[in-house]
C-alpha cells in the first residue's frame, strides 16, 4: 500500500447561466475529464480507472461516459449519485484505489446541464420524500427549508441577516479574481439586505444560480509522474474523511456531519482547522458554509458575528476563493468539486489573481442530500501542494 | 375535509417518525403502527414568493414542514390535517386573517396546516412473496 495519492491535473468549463442548444452533460463531462488530464501531462490513454457524478447524465452512467469517450480498458470504475458529497466521496474511493494499485491514473468528473427544465425535474423528485411530502406543500427547490434552517441559526448564535451578508460579499469579492464566475460585479453589505427576499429571512443572494458546467481532477501514485505541465507540482491527499446520516433528519440541522468526520481528518493529516491556509465550504446557503466552518473547528460558535465581520468579510481567513456557488454557480453535481478544483489550484500556486501567498495546506468540505429538511451527507478533505 | 394527519409509531421501541420508514432506526424493527400526529406547535416560518407559508411544526416530539393558508407565528398550536385545508377546517383562520395582531391560542380553535402524504393508509407488508418472478435476466 503506498502511502499517499496525488491529485495532478484540474480543470472546470465555463459555467454558464443559460446554456447553448448543443450543450450536453456527457459533452461537458468529457470536455472537463480531457482538460484535467492535459494539465497533468499525462495522455488520455494513460487514464484506467473513471468516477462520475452527475444528476442529469441520464439514461448513460460512467460506463457509458467512459465507452463514448474513447477510455479503456479501465480498472476501477465508479459512480456517485450523492450530489454536495459526491467529488469528496469519489475521491475517498479513488485515493485508496490509488493507494493499492487498483489504478494508476483516475479521473473524477462531475457536472450537469443544468437548465430550468433539468432543474426543476431535479428538484421536484429530488427523492422519495420531496415528492410525496415537500412538493405537494407545494414547494419546489430547498429555499424554504433552508430559510428555516437559517432562523434557528440566528437565534442559535444571536446572528442578524447583516452578519450573513459577510459571507456572501467577501464570496462575490473573491469571484471578482475568478475569471471562470458567473457573477464578479462587486456587491455591497447594502446592495444584499436591500435584495428581494426569496424566503425570509434568505434573500436573492442567499441562493445559489444554477449553472451548466463540469469540474475534473486526475489522481495518480506520485508527484513526480506528471504535476502540472510536468512541472512536478502536485497536491497531497492527507485524509479524505466521511460521515452519512449523523442523526435522523430530527435534529436542527445546524450540526452536520464533519462535528465527527473533521476531527478523524485531522487525526489523520496531524493537523487542525488552524494550520489551513485555504479553506473550501460547501455554501449551496451561507447557512451551511457557517455550519460547517464551526464543525471543522475554523470558526467557535461563540465568536460567530464577530468573525463573519473580522475574518470572513474581511478576506483574512481565505474561504471560498473562487467566489464559491453561490458567486461562480451550481453546476449540479459539479458544486462539490468546484471547491476541490479550486483549492488544487491555490496548493498548486496557479491560482492567478486570487493566488493566497504560500498556500500548502488547503481542506475541503462537502454536504448535501437534503433526505426530507436538510443535508444527511457531510465530508472533508485535507489536501497539501507539494514539489 | 380534511382528515388527520398520522405519525408512524415503532410497535416495539414506540419511537413515532415522520416520513415514514422501512425500519426503526432506535431498535431495528420493522413493524409500525399508524398515530395520529395530534396537534403541534410552530417553530419557524418563512413565506415564498406568491404568498405560500411554509412552517415547521412540532409534534409528538417530531419536526415536520407544513403548510399554512394564513399568518401564524412561531409558538401557535395548529392542527396537522392531510391534505389541503379549506374554509372548513379551520374556523381560527377567518378571526386570525381580519385581526393579524391576534395570535391563535389554545383556548382557540387551532388552525389547519397541511402535512402532504401524511392520510392514514392501510399498513403495508415490510416483504412480500411472489408465487413466481420469471427470470428474464438483465441486459
Ligand atoms: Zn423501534
Amino acid at each position: 500500500m503506498l502511502d499517499s495519492a496525488y491529485i495532478v491535473g484540474a480543470a472546470e468549463t465555463p459555467y454558464t447561466r443559460h446554456p447553448e442548444p448543443g450543450v450536453s452533460t456527457s459533452g461537458l463531462l468529457v470536455q472537463a475529464a480531457r482538460e484535467a488530464v492535459a494539465t497533468a501531462g499525462l495522455r488520455w490513454s494513460d487514464v484506467d480507472g473513471l468516477g462520475v457524478s452527475s444528476f442529469t447524465l441520464g439514461p448513460d452512467h460512467a460506463v457509458d461516459l467512459a465507452w463514448r469517450a474513447g477510455l479503456g480498458p479501465l480498472s476501477w470504475l465508479m459512480e456517485d449519485t450523492n450530489g454536495g458529497a459526491s467529488a469528496l466521496n469519489m475521491l475517498q474511493h479513488a485515493e485508496l484505489a490509488i493507494r493499492s494499485g487498483q489504478a494508476s491514473t483516475i479521473v473524477l468528473v462531475s457536472g450537469d446541464r443544468m437548465d430550468a427544465a433539468a432543474f426543476r425535474m431535479l428538484v421536484e423528485h429530488y427523492n422519495r420524500a420531496t415528492e410525496e411530502h415537500l412538493a405537494p406543500l407545494p414547494i419546489t427547490g430547498p429555499n424554504a427549508l433552508f430559510a428555516l434552517l437559517t432562523q434557528r441559526q440566528m437565534t442559535a448564535l444571536g446572528l442578524s441577516r447583516r452578519d450573513y451578508g459577510h459571507i456572501i460579499t467577501a464570496q462575490r469579492e473573491w469571484a471578482g479574481l475568478n475569471p471562470g464566475a458567473v457573477y464578479r460585479a462587486p456587491l455591497s453589505l447594502e446592495e444584499y439586505l436591500d435584495a428581494p427576499l426569496v424566503a425570509p429571512p434568505l434573500g436573492r443572494y442567499d441562493c445559489v444560480p444554477p449553472v451548466s458546467g463540469a469540474d475534473a481532477i486526475v489522481l495518480t501514485a506520485g508527484p513526480a509522474t506528471a504535476g502540472i505541465g510536468g512541472s512536478g507540482r502536485a497536491v497531497r491527499v492527507l485524509a479524505v474523511e466521511t460521515t452519512i446520516g449523523i442523526d435522523d433528519q430530527d435534529a436542527d440541522g445546524l450540526t452536520t456531519g464533519l462535528v465527527q468526520a473533521a476531527p478523524r481528518a485531522w487525526e489523520r493529516s496531524g493537523l487542525g482547522a488552524s494550520d489551513m491556509d485555504v479553506l473550501s465550504v460547501y455554501d449551496d446557503y451561507p447557512a451551511m458554509a457557517l455550519a460547517q466552518l464551526i464543525d471543522l473547528g475554523a470558526i467557535a460558535a461563540e465568536d460567530a458575528q464577530r468573525d463573519l465581520a473580522e475574518r470572513i468579510g474581511t478576506r483574512r481567513l481565505p474561504v471560498n476563493t473562487a467566489g464559491g456557488q453561490l458567486s461562480a454557480g451550481q453546476a449540479g453535481a459539479a458544486a462539490g468539486m468546484h471547491g476541490v478544483v479550486e483549492t488544487y489550484r491555490q496548493l498548486a500556486g496557479i491560482a492567478g489573481e486570487r493566488q493566497v501567498a504560500d498556500a500548502r495546506f488547503g481542506v475541503v468540505t462537502g454536504y448535501g442530500m437534503v433526505l426530507y429538511r436538510y443535508g444527511a451527507c457531510a465530508n472533508v478533505a485535507v489536501l497539501e501542494g507539494v514539489r | 375535509m380534511s382528515g388527520p394527519a398520522f405519525f408512524q409509531r415503532c410497535t416495539s421501541c414506540s419511537a413515532v417518525s415522520f416520513p415514514p420508514r422501512l425500519a426503526c432506526r432506535a431498535c431495528g424493527g420493522a413493524a409500525f403502527e399508524q398515530i395520529e400526529a395530534g396537534p403541534g406547535v410552530v417553530e419557524e416560518v418563512t413565506e415564498l414568493p406568491g404568498g405560500l407559508r411554509i412552517a415547521s411544526v412540532r409534534a409528538r416530539g417530531v419536526l415536520v414542514v407544513c403548510s399554512t393558508p394564513s399568518a401564524v407565528e412561531a409558538g401557535a398550536s395548529v392542527a396537522l390535517v392531510d391534505s389541503p385545508p379549506g374554509p372548513g377546517d379551520s374556523p381560527a383562520a377567518a378571526a386570525v386573517a381580519s385581526a393579524p395582531d391576534t395570535a391563535p391560542t389554545a383556548s382557540m380553535t387551532a388552525q389547519a396546516v397541511h402535512l402532504p402524504g401524511s392520510a392514514r393508509a392501510e399498513p403495508a407488508a415490510l416483504f412480500t412473496t411472489t408465487a413466481h418472478i420469471e427470470n428474464e435476466g438483465t441486459p
